[in-house]
């Protein structure tokens, strides 16, 4: 008999509050049918040692169910981790930086292709400087948080992802400066992410030159749409499939 | 049983595939051997990863001689990004493997143009623009977005081109010659436009 948990999805304020808005298949679904671009599953519950099969089987059978690009990230450790996902048919695994992995990505990128690595920079801003990580956190000033970047894409990243912990969550805003400083060191693409709560936001990271906004407040806990946001931004210029 | 045969190969993405075909309402299945290709009535070749990767499996597999045989029997066959690369007659991302040689392109690696916001990997949505009424894009507008997800494409004009897409640079995103097909992007995750190019193949 096997059955997989039923995982639930849920949204986030600096990453530790979570507040949960749904079975994860039918959340999945919901935004495929609004022509979401692409899915972001990021598993909060993971703890150390291989990913838990039942979350493995519920990413499974939510892709059967699907038509849209899907990454998943959370405690990805291992090859394994990656090859298990991807094998689901997951197109992008989501690596964390906390302690950055440069064997676990280059292994990754060789296998997959860069393609099918992103890697997630989970940083906050403090007077001290950037702490970057969130179990474990590291203080960077902005040289050594430049060079980490440089070395994150050296290690066959195909993809940033930009989380700003305490922006997470708040809808105060996107760190657009911390995109462009991300911007004139890769020559990889950068996703945006942590804090949009306008369609503004959205808008002006675009214009910054994001080449995607990720976003789970935004829709989970305000009166949007993803339908509704598009026309918006497709209105002010975007670059946007409508 | 007619069924359209996905070449499986590990590290490929043919589970993908597989669901949104079977969701079509057509009878397909997940293949690895010579009688199962030669059997087939169609044949899909999905690819992610590198081109040595699904080079060195087709041949472990001992399939290059069956695929190459099916797409001379004129039934039709569809490459999907990486299997796309595979049918063509050579590849930048490793000059020293054999692809298949069944349609005439050669694949080069993307360049970026970062001032101008071109960023490589090419990871997204994107237009694809034919210059004919093909009926595997039967009502398909002509511009519509599908998703890609690659560093290297067929950048050189190639004389079956069905389709172009740009991203820094022009690129065929759909060549194909009599009953041989290929697209860049992946249809299996371009949602509703994805669903209907596979259902088109699926009717030629």
């Amino acid at each position: 008999m096997s059955g997989a948990k039923n995982f639930e999805a849920c949204v986030s304020r600096h990453y530790s509050e979570l507040k949960m808005v749904g079975a994860l298949k039918s959340q999945l679904s919901i935004f495929e049918s609004n022509k979401a671009d692409e899915l972001l599953v990021i598993n909060t519950s993971k703890s150390p040692g291989p990913l838990d099969v039942d979350f493995i089987q519920t990413i499974r059978e939510s892709i059967e169910i699907l038509s849209t690009p899907i990454m998943v990230g959370g405690g990805i450790n291992a090859i394994d981790d990656a090859s298990s996902l991807i094998g689901v048919g997951v197109d992008k695994v989501l690596c964390g930086t906390a302690t950055f992995n440069h064997s676990l990505h280059t292994k990754i990128a060789n296998l997959f292709g860069s393609q099918a690595l992103s890697v997630s920079i989970d940083y906050s801003i403090g007077p001290e400087g950037i702490f970057v990580g969130y179990s474990e956190r590291f203080l960077h000033n902005l040289n050594s948080f430049k060079a980490l970047i440089g070395r994150i894409e050296g290690s066959g990243a195909g993809e940033i992802v930009l989380n700003r912990i305490d922006f997470d969550g708040t809808k105060s805003g996107l760190d657009l400066e911390t995109l462009q400083t991300v911007l004139s060191i890769v020559s990889i693409p950068v996703v945006l992410a942590s804090g949009a709560g306008k369609p503004e936001h959205f808008i002006a990271a675009f214009e910054a030159g994001a080449d995607g906004v990720a976003t789970g407040t935004f829709f989970a806990k305000m009166d949007q749409n993803p339908l509704q946001l598009r026309s918006r931004l497709f209105n002010a210029g975007v670059n946007i499939r409508i | 049983m007619e069924y359209v045969g996905i070449v499986d190969f590990k590290s490929n993405n043919s589970n993908s595939v597989l669901s949104v075909v079977v969701a079509l309402g057509i009878e397909a299945r997940l293949i690895t051997s010579e009688i199962e290709i030669f059997k087939a009535d169609r044949l899909i070749i999905p690819g992610v990863g590198h081109i040595d990767s699904i080079v060195n499996e087709m041949d472990e597999l001992g399939i290059r001689d069956s695929i190459i045989s099916f797409a001379m029997s004129g039934k039709y066959l569809l490459g999907i990004c990486l299997g796309q690369h595979l049918l063509g007659s050579g590849s930048e991302e490793s000059l020293s493997v054999n692809t298949l040689g069944i349609l005439d392109f050669e694949v080069s690696r993307l360049p970026s143009n970062i001032d101008a916001g071109f960023r490589v990997p090419h990871v997204g949505w994107n237009s694809i623009i034919f210059d004919n009424e093909y009926a595997l894009f039967k009502s398909i507008p002509n511009g519509s977005d599908f998703y890609f997800s690659h560093s290297y494409a067929i950048t050189t004009p190639t004389h079956n081109a069905m389709a172009v897409t740009e991203h820094s640079v022009p690129f065929t995103s759909v060549a194909g010659e009599n009953n041989v097909f290929s697209v860049q992007f992946h249809p299996e995750k371009s949602q509703k436009v994805g669903r209907k190019l596979l259902h088109n193949f699926c009717e030629l």
